[in-house]
C-alpha cells in the first residue's frame, strides 16, 4: 500500500506541476505566442482576476460565477491596455517589453496605493482524499483540469471558428487580411483581450490557493515567459503542453530525488539545455519531424 | 503566426530586465541636515513581498517622532533638537537595501540607521552602517547571535522565542518535531534553536528542511511529513509564497498541529487566508495587537488615531511595536549622553535602557550583549481563525553570547555567533 500512495503521490505531484506552469502560462500563449507581444504585464492581469475573485466572492457570488467574473474584468482591462497602449508597440519587440514592463510596475503600485499590502483570500474548496495513509487536496487536480480545458478550448477556437481564422490570418499577415476585408485593429483588441481574460480566469483560480497581494503576478510571469518560450512559436499550443509537461518532469523528479531547491534548478537547468539545443523552441522541432514522417510515408 | 520572433533574444531580454530592475535606484534627493535635527533614517520594504510585514514598523517610527517632537524634543549638544524620520522603500530587494544604507549614511548624515525584515536584507544594510561607524538597529525579531559594537536589536531571539515555545509545545503537544524553514540566515539559525530546545527539553527533531524564497508548491513536502507524522511542525516559513503552504496542507487534509515564530506576528496569515486554513496553528509572538499587556490598548488607540487606513494597516503588527520602542529608546540614550556623537550615544545604550510602556509589556535594552529582555506570548488559531491567548511564556533575557563570554561592554568581537558555538550544546550538532 505504501508503494502504491508514493507512486499516487508522483503523480499528483507531476500533474499539479503541469497545471501550474499552464495556467500561468494560459493567456501567453496567444498574447506572446501567436500575437508576439512581449506583455511583462500579464501576471498583473492575472493579479487582477485575483483581486475580482476575491471581491466577488466575499460579497456573496459563489466562487466558480467570481472566477468567470474575473475572466470578463482581465479582458476588458485587456482591451482597454490594447487600445491605449498596446496597439502602438506591435511587431516593436523591445519597446513592447519596456512599456509593458513600466505598465506592470504602475498597475502593482497603483493596487498597493488603493487596496493596501494584501487581502483575504478565497477558502480552497472540496477538501482532500486518501491514498494509502496519503492524503491530497481535490482542488489541485482541478486547476489541472481546468488548464488543460481551457488549452483545448483555445485550440478548438483557433482552429474551427470563424473568428479563429480571422485572428490567425491577421497575426500571420495583417495587410492582406485588411485587404480580405477583417477589422485588423478590432481583430488585435479582442485577441487581446482573449488572452488576457485567460490570464484573469488564471489569476482567478489562484486566489483560491494564494496569498492575495498587488505583487501576486510577479512569481507567475517569469514561468509563463519560460514555458511559452521552451514550448517554442511554431505551433504554440503543442510546444506549450510538451514545454510544460518537460518542464515539470524534471522538477518533479529533481524535488523527490534530492530537494525542492534543486528541483527549482533542475526545472531552469532544462529550459537553459532545451533552448540550446533547439533555439526556437520544442514546437519547432515537432513540427519539422512531422514534415520528415509525412515525406517518408508519402 | 509568430516566426519572426527570435525566442533566444526574448529571453535574453528579460533576464537583462529582471537585472535592470534591480539595479534601479530612486529615492529623492538627500537634504542637508539642518543643525537643529536629528535624522532617523529608516529602510523598510513599503513594497513588495515583505511589505505586508514591514509597513506597520515604518509608520510606527514616525509616530514615535511625532510624539517626541510635540513634547519639545531632545536637548541635546547644547540646544532643543527635533527628530527628523528620513524614510526608504527597500522594495524587498536586498541590493536596495545596501545603496540606500549607503545614502542612509553619507548623504543624509544619519544619526542612526533602521532597516531591513529579513536577515539578508539585515546584513547587506548593516554591513554598510557599521562600516561607516554609525548606529543601526534592527527591529525585528532575530538570531540573537551578532555581536557588534554598532549593531542593536530590539526584537526577541532565537533564545528568547524558540526555546520556550518549543519547551511549552513538547510539554503539552508531543516530542516529535518536524522543521521546515526558509533557506537562510535567520530560519537555519531558527533551524539551530528549535534543534537546541528539543535537545534540551526531551524533545527529538525528526526532520529539517529549508527551501528557497518562491517556492509555492508544497505536496511534496505535505506527503513527507504525513509520512514522517511527528506531533508538530515547527515553520519558518517567509513571504507571500511560502505562505501558501497553509490553504494547501489544510487542503490536503494535513491535521498535524503547527508552531512559528514568524507567522502571524509579523503577516497576519489569520486575516488573508481564509479558514480554516490557519487551523491547529501555534503562534508565539512578542507583540502585536492581540496580546494582553496594560500599554497595548492606548499603544492601539494612538496607532489607529494617527493610522486610520485599515486596507493599509490591516493589523498592527510585531514590527510595529518594536518601531515605536526603538525610537523613544534612542530618545533616551541621546538624552543621557547629552549628545548625538556616536561613541557616547553607545556608552548611554550600554548602561541598559528601559521602556516601560513597550506595548509587548516590560522592555529592557542589555547594554551587555545589544539585544533586548522581554516578555514572549503564546497564541493558538482555531478553525475560525481566533486567535486565543494560551500563556505568557515569561520575561526572558537574551543571554546567550554573555553564557559564552561576549560582553560588549568589554570588548565587541564583531561577529555573529549560533547555538553551536556554546560548548554546551555542541554536541547537539554532531554530524549535522
Amino acid at each position: 500500500m505504501e508503494t502504491v500512495s508514493i507512486i499516487f503521490s508522483f503523480i499528483y505531484q507531476y500533474a499539479d506541476n503541469i497545471g501550474f506552469l499552464l495556467l500561468a502560462a494560459v493567456g501567453l500563449i496567444i498574447i506572446f505566442g501567436m500575437m508576439g507581444v512581449i506583455n511583462m504585464a500579464h501576471g498583473e492581469l492575472m493579479m487582477i482576476g485575483a483581486y475580482i475573485t476575491a471581491f466577488a466572492y466575499h460579497a456573496g457570488v459563489p466562487a466558480p460565477i467570481a472566477i468567470i467574473f474575473a475572466g470578463i474584468g482581465s479582458g476588458l482591462a485587456g482591451i482597454v491596455l490594447e487600445r491605449l497602449v498596446i496597439r502602438f508597440f506591435y511587431r516593436q519587440l523591445l519597446s513592447s517589453l519596456v512599456v509593458t514592463w513600466g505598465i506592470s510596475l504602475v498597475l502593482t503600485e497603483g493596487f498597493l496605493l488603493i487596496f493596501g499590502p494584501s487581502i483575504l483570500n478565497v477558502p480552497t474548496p472540496f477538501g482532500s482524499f486518501g491514498v494509502g495513509e496519503l492524503t491530497f487536496g481535490i482542488y489541485r487536480l482541478v486547476l489541472f483540469g481546468v488548464a488543460l480545458l481551457l488549452i483545448g478550448l483555445i485550440w478548438a477556437l483557433f482552429s474551427y471558428t470563424r473568428f479563429g481564422a480571422r485572428a490567425r490570418a491577421t497575426m500571420e499577415n495583417p495587410e492582406m487580411a485588411e485587404a480580405f476585408g477583417i477589422n485588423t485593429s478590432r481583430m488585435y483588441a479582442l485577441t487581446f483581450g482573449l488572452g488576457s481574460a485567460l490570464g484573469g480566469i488564471a489569476g482567478g483560480m489562484f486566489a483560491l490557493t494564494a496569498t492575495i497581494s498587488p505583487f501576486f503576478g510577479v512569481n507567475y510571469t517569469l514561468f509563463a515567459f519560460i514555458t511559452v518560450v521552451v514550448g517554442g512559436g511554431a505551433n504554440v499550443i503543442t510546444g506549450v503542453t510538451t514545454s510544460a509537461a518537460a518542464l515539470a518532469g524534471a522538477q518533479t523528479i529533481v524535488n523527490n530525488a534530492w530537494s525542492v531547491y534543486v528541483g527549482y534548478v533542475s526545472m531552469m537547468l532544462a529550459a537553459f539545455l532545451i533552448l540550446l539545443i533547439l533555439p526556437r523552441g520544442i514546437s519547432e522541432y515537432l513540427e519539422r519531424r512531422k514534415i520528415r514522417v509525412a515525406k517518408k510515408n508519402g | 503566426m509568430a516566426g519572426a520572433i527570435c525566442w533566444k533574444a526574448t529571453l535574453l531580454g528579460l533576464v537583462t530586465l529582471a537585472f535592470a530592475t534591480a539595479a534601479f535606484v530612486g529615492g529623492s534627493p538627500a537634504q542637508a541636515k539642518e543643525d537643529d535635527e536629528i535624522v532617523i533614517c529608516a529602510i523598510d520594504s513599503t513594497s513588495g513581498d515583505f511589505s505586508i510585514m514591514s509597513t506597520p514598523k515604518h509608520f510606527a517610527y514616525q509616530m514615535a517622532a511625532d510624539e517626541i517632537n510635540e513634547a519639545g524634543g531632545i536637548f541635546v549638544d547644547g540646544m532643543q533638537k527635533k527628530i527628523k524620520v528620513v524614510g526608504y522603500d527597500g522594495q524587498s530587494t536586498v541590493k536596495r537595501y545596501q545603496e540606500l544604507a549607503q545614502k542612509c549614511v553619507y548623504d543624509d548624515e544619519a544619526d542612526v540607521v533602521f532597516a531591513a525584515y529579513t536577515g539578508a536584507e539585515r546584513e547587506a544594510a548593516r554591513r554598510e552602517v557599521i562600516r561607516a561607524k554609525t548606529i543601526y538597529w534592527h527591529n525585528n525579531q532575530g538570531e540573537g547571535g551578532i555581536a557588534d559594537r554598532y549593531s542593536f536589536f530590539s526584537g526577541a531571539t532565537g533564545q528568547q522565542q524558540v526555546l520556550p515555545s518549543v519547551k511549552w509545545m513538547i510539554e503539552n503537544i508531543g516530542p516529535k518535531i518536524y522543521f521546515i524553514g526558509a533557506d537562510y540566515v535567520y530560519c537555519r539559525a531558527m533551524g539551530d534553536w528549535t534543534r537546541t530546545a528539543a535537545n534540551l527539553y526531551g524533545g527529538e527533531m525528526v526532520e529539517e528542511e529549508y527551501f528557497p524564497f518562491g517556492v509555492s508548491q508544497w505536496q511534496a513536502t505535505i506527503d513527507k511529513i504525513q509520512r514522517t507524522k511527528p506531533d508538530f511542525q515547527a515553520h519558518c516559513l517567509v513571504g507571500a509564497e511560502h505562505v501558501q503552504y497553509y490553504p494547501q496542507a489544510q487542503a490536503a487534509g494535513l491535521t498535524i498541529p503547527m508552531w512559528s515564530m514568524v507567522t502571524i506576528s509579523d503577516g497576519y496569515e489569520h486575516l488573508r487566508f481564509a479558514p480554516p486554513a490557519l487551523n491547529n496553528m501555534y503562534a508565539t509572538i512578542s507583540y502585536s495587537e492581540d496580546v494582553p499587556t496594560d500599554a497595548n490598548g492606548p499603544f492601539m488607540e494612538r496607532f489607529r488615531a494617527k493610522f486610520p487606513d485599515t486596507t493599509k494597516f490591516p493589523y498592527i503588527n510585531q514590527g510595529a511595536g518594536y518601531g515605536w520602542t526603538v525610537v523613544h529608546a534612542m530618545a533616551e540614550a541621546w538624552k543621557r549622553a547629552g549628545t548625538t556623537e556616536v561613541e557616547a550615544t553607545i556608552e548611554a545604550l550600554e548602561q541598559d535602557i528601559e521602556i516601560a510602556d513597550h506595548p509587548g509589556g516590560r522592555w529592557v535594552l542589555r547594554g551587555a550583549v545589544h539585544h533586548a529582555a522581554q516578555h514572549t506570548y503564546l497564541f493558538s488559531i482555531d478553525a475560525e481563525h481566533n486567535l486565543t491567548f494560551v500563556a505568557d511564556l515569561g520575561f526572558t533575557e537574551p543571554t546567550f553570547l554573555q553564557d559564552i563570554g561576549v560582553d560588549m561592554r568589554e570588548k565587541a568581537p564583531g561577529r555573529a555567533f549560533l547555538p553551536r558555538d556554546n560548548p554546551d550544546w555542541a554536541p547537539f550538532f554532531e554530524g549535522q
